[in-house]
C-alpha cells in the first residue's frame, strides 16, 4: 500500500515508528499467550496472558513493590524449562529458599553483573537471540529508545519473553515497547497495577492486586 | 566390500593461502630449484606455466606473487584434511603431499550409499573452497589413478571402473621418466595398450616395480597403507599472503583452523576449554590469545561465533603474518551435550521436555567471551537457615562443572515468610514503625563461628515491604525486601 495522499508531517511521525498501527498486528500471534496466573491481569493484557516476543517495561519504586511477585506464577512456569532465566544486573540477589516457594527452580537462574548499560543491553539482546534462555530480565536505568527498540526486535525475532525495569516512572516521550505497567505497593498484601501502554488496546486504568505472597502458613 | 576413495588436494599449499585473493596472480616456488610448482588461475592467464623458472615467470607477469613451498607446512595441511576427513571414514591414510585415501566400503551404510556420500564429500569441499578430485575404486591405486586424471565415477564395480582406467593417458599416470621412455619405445601410449601386455613380459621389458604397481591396481597384490592416527593435542597454524592488519582479517584463517579443530575434537570425542592464539609479527615478540570458554565446547557454529566475539576485545599490536591455534584443557564430553542435538531443535519453541537438567551452556559461552568470569553467576541453595548462608553465588563456569547431584541437594527450606531479594549485607537501618508481621525468631549456628539470634519482622518502610531484623544487641537491620 501507498501513503502517497498522507500529508508530509503525518508520514514523518509514521516513519518514526512512535504510533503502532492497529494492521501491523499478526492476524494470529505466532506463539499462545502464557497466564500469569493472576486473572485480573490476564483480563488487561491484551492477548489474555504474557505474549512471547513482547518486552514489557515495568516501572516501580524502589524494591518491594509487588513487581516479581506480579511475575512470580510465570516465572515459575518458564524455569521449568530446561533453558536459563537470565537476570541481567538485577539490584539484589534472589532469596534461594523465596524461590523455591514461589516454584521457580534456582537452578535455571543465571545472573550477570554487567559493567555498564551498553554491556548489560548486550547481554539481554545475546540472550534473548541465543534461543538459550526461557526469559530475560533486565534492570537498566533511562535505557535510550534505540536500545528498547533493538530489544524489542530481538524479542519479537525469538519469540522470547523479556521484561526491562527501565526506573521508577516512565518518561512521557513514550517508548517503543508493546506493554509498560507501573507498579506500587499499596499496603502489605496489595499493589497497585496499571498498564500504561498496551498495544493493540487503550491504557488501562489502575486496579489492585491482591498479591501472592511466598509464603507457608507458619 | 572394501572400497577405496582417494581424494586429491592439487595446489594444496597455493590454496590455502589463495583464497582470500583470487584475483591476483600468485606462485608457489620449489625451495631448491626456484621453478613454479602451484600457480593460480590468473597466473595462468598471463602465461606462466608449471615448471617454469622463476626469472621467466617474473618477465611474463612482474606483479606475480610468490611464496616459496613449505614442504612442513604442506604436510600439515594434508593433516588438517585428514581430520576433517575423521567425519567422514575410520581409516584415513596419508599419501603425501596431496592426497588422502579413505576407506568407504565400510562406511556406505551410515552415510545411505556411494552416491550420497560422494556428494556429501563434494559439498563440504565447496563450502569451503577446497578444489578437489575425488575417484572410487576398487584398490587404492585404482582410485587415486583415477583421480589424478580427474576422472571418477562413484562406483566400486571391476568392470565399471576398467574402461575408465584403460582410457587413461600414460602422462596422466605416476611413471617414472625410466618407466615412460621404456613404454614409449614400445609403443605404448594408453593403459589400455599397457594392460593388455602379460605381466612378465612388462617385468622383463620394463622393469619390475612396474609390474608389481600394475599386480597392485588390479587387486591381486596389496597396497601397503599406513593409518593416519590422530595426533595427542592440537597445534596448527596458517600463513598469509598478505599481512593483516585489522583482527577482523583473522577469522577468515581461523575459521579454517577451527574446521579443523573441530575434525581434532569430533575424532577423539572430546571439547575444549580454552583456544590458544599466537600470532607472528614481522617483529618478535608473538601475540598471545587466550580465548576461555565457559562450558567445554567442540561445534564449529559456535566455536566460529565464540572467537568473533573474542577478537572484537582484542588490539592487534602489529599486522600478523601468520597464526597458529592450540589447544589447552581438553575435556570429555558431558552426557548433557549429547542432549544438546535435541534440545537445539527446539530451542527458540517451546520446551515440554523437562528431564534435561542442565539450560544450555552455549550462552554462557558467548556471555563469556565477552564478560569476565565473576561477572556470570548462578545461584546455590545451601539449604542453612541462616539467611546469609542459605545460599551462595558461584561464577557460572564453576556451576557447569559441577554434577547435578551436587549442585542441587534437594533441602526444603524451613517454613518462613520469605523476601523475594535478599541484601548480600544487612544494611543498619532505625526502628520500623510499621510492623506487619512477626517476630520470628532465628537463634542458629551454634556449629560454626558465625552464630546468629535475630527476630525478623515483615515492615512497611514508607512504600517498600521490607524483611527486617532485631538483633540480639537491640539493633535493626534490612535484610530484603517482599517483591
Amino acid at each position: 500500500m501507498t501513503h502517497t495522499d498522507t500529508p508530509a508531517p503525518l508520514q514523518q511521525i509514521l516513519n518514526q515508528g512512535g504510533i503502532w498501527q492497529a494492521r501491523q498486528a499478526p492476524e494470529t500471534p505466532l506463539t499462545p499467550a502464557r497466564s500469569s496466573g493472576y486473572a485480573q491481569v490476564d483480563e488487561q493484557l491484551p492477548a489474555g496472558g504474557w505474549q512471547p516476543g513482547q518486552l514489557c517495561e515495568i516501572y516501580s519504586q524502589g524494591l518491594g513493590q509487588g513487581d516479581l511477585s506480579l511475575l512470580a506464577p510465570v516465572l515459575a512456569e518458564l524455569s521449568q524449562q530446561p533453558r536459563w532465566l537470565l537476570l541481567v544486573a538485577p539490584p539484589a540477589v534472589p532469596y534461594a529458599p523465596a524461590l523455591e516457594m514461589l516454584g521457580v527452580r534456582s537452578e535455571r537462574l543465571l545472573m550477570v553483573h554487567p559493567k555498564n548499560d551498553k554491556e548489560a543491553l548486550w547481554c539481554m539482546e545475546e540472550g534473548l537471540r541465543s534461543g538459550h534462555c526461557s526469559a530475560v530480565l533486565g534492570w537498566i536505568a533511562h535505557p535510550p529508545a534505540t536500545a528498547i527498540r533493538r530489544l524489542q526486535v530481538a524479542c519479537e525475532e525469538s519469540q522470547g519473553h523479556a521484561w526491562l525495569w527501565p526506573g521508577a516512572q516512565p518518561n512521557s516521550a513514550g517508548s517503543p515497547a508493546p506493554l509498560r505497567v507501573q507498579v506500587s505497593r499499596q499496603d502489605a498484601r496489595h499493589s497497585s497495577v496499571t498498564f500504561i501502554k498496551r498495544r493493540g488496546r487503550w491504557p488501562g486504568q489502575p486496579f489492585t492486586l491482591p498479591l501472592q505472597q511466598p509464603t507457608l502458613s507458619s | 566390500m572394501a572400497g577405496w576413495m582417494y581424494l586429491w588436494f592439487p595446489d594444496l599449499y597455493l590454496h590455502s593461502l589463495d583464497a582470500a585473493t583470487p584475483r591476483e596472480p600468485v606462485a608457489i616456488l620449489d625451495p631448491q630449484e626456484q621453478r613454479i610448482v602451484q600457480l593460480n588461475a590468473p597466473a595462468q592467464a598471463l602465461g606462466v606455466r608449471r615448471d617454469m623458472p622463476l626469472a621467466s615467470a617474473l618477465f611474463l607477469c612482474p606483479t606475480l606473487t610468490t611464496r616459496t613451498l613449505s614442504l612442513s607446512h604442506e604436510q600439515q595441511l594434508l593433516q588438517q584434511r585428514a581430520l576433517w576427513a575423521g567425519h567422514y571414514a575410520s581409516f584415513i591414510s596419508l599419501h603425501a603431499p596431496q592426497g588422502l585415501w579413505l576407506e568407504v566400503g565400510s562406511m556406505l551404510k551410515l552415510f545411505g550409499g556411494l552416491s550420497a556420500y560422494w556428494q556429501r564429500i563434494q559439498q563440504d569441499c565447496e563450502e569451503q573452497h577446497w578444489p578437489v578430485h575425488i575417484a572410487t575404486g576398487h584398490t587404492p591405486l585404482a582410485a587415486r589413478w583415477l583421480a589424478l586424471a580427474n576422472a571418477g565415477e562413484p562406483t566400486f564395480a571391476r568392470d565399471k571402473l576398467l574402461p575408465r582406467l584403460q582410457a587413461l593417458a600414460l602422462d596422466e599416470l605416476p611413471f617414472s621418466d625410466a618407466q615412460r621412455v621404456a613404454l614409449q619405445r614400445l609403443g605404448i601410449h594408453s593403459l589400455k595398450q599397457l594392460l593388455r601386455l602379460p605381466l612378465a613380459d612388462v617385468g622383463q621389458r620394463v622393469d619390475v616395480e612396474l609390474m608389481n604397481t600394475l599386480r597392485q591396481l588390479k587387486g591381486d597384490a596389496s597396497y601397503p597403507l599406513t593409518p593416519f592416527d590422530v595426533p595427542p593435542s592440537f597445534s596448527q597454524h596458517a600463513e598469509c599472503l598478505h599481512d593483516i592488519e585489522h583482527r577482523n582479517g583473522i577469522l577468515f584463517p581461523l575459521k579454517r583452523l577451527l574446521e579443523g579443530l573441530c575434525g581434532f575434537l569430533h575424532q577423539q570425542q572430546l571439547a575444549t576449554r580454552e583456544l590458544i592464539l599466537t600470532l607472528t609479527h614481522r617483529e618478535p615478540p608473538d601475540s598471545v590469545w587466550r580465548f576461555a570458554l565457559a562450558s567445554p565446547e567442540y561445534r564449529y557454529p559456535e566455536l566460529v561465533q565464540l572467537c568473533r566475539y573474542q577478537l572484537e576485545r582484542q588490539r592487534l599490536r602489529a599486522p600478523a603474518t601468520a597464526l597458529r591455534l592450540d589447544v589447552a584443557k581438553l575435556s570429555s564430553r558431558a552426557p548433557a551435550h549429547a542432549n544438546d542435538l535435541l534440545a537445539q531443535k527446539g530451542a527458540d519453541r517451546e520446551h515440554p521436555c523437562t528431564h534435561q537438567h542442565v539450560p544450555q551452556t552455549g550462552l554462557l559461552n558467548r556471555l563469556a567471551s565477552r564478560l569476565e568470569a565473576e561477572q556470570l553467576q548462578c545461584l546455590y541453595p545451601t539449604g542453612d537457615p541462616r539467611p546469609e548462608c542459605a545460599w551462595h553465588t558461584m561464577s557460572a563456569a564453576e556451576h557447569s562443572t559441577i554434577s547435578q547431584l551436587q549442585k542441587a541437594p534437594h533441602v526444603r527450606s524451613h517454613r518462613g515468610h520469605w523476601p523475594f531479594w535478599v541484601l548480600p549485607h544487612p544494611s543498619p537501618c532505625a526502628a520500623p514503625t510499621t510492623l506487619i508481621a512477626g517476630p520470628a525468631r532465628l537463634d542458629s549456628g551454634w556449629w560454626d563461628h558465625a552464630p546468629i539470634r535475630r527476630d525478623y519482622y515483615q515492615a512497611l518502610l514508607g512504600n517498600q515491604l521490607a524483611w527486617v531484623f532485631r538483633d540480639d544487641r537491640g539493633q535493626w537491620f534490612i535484610h530484603g525486601f517482599y517483591s
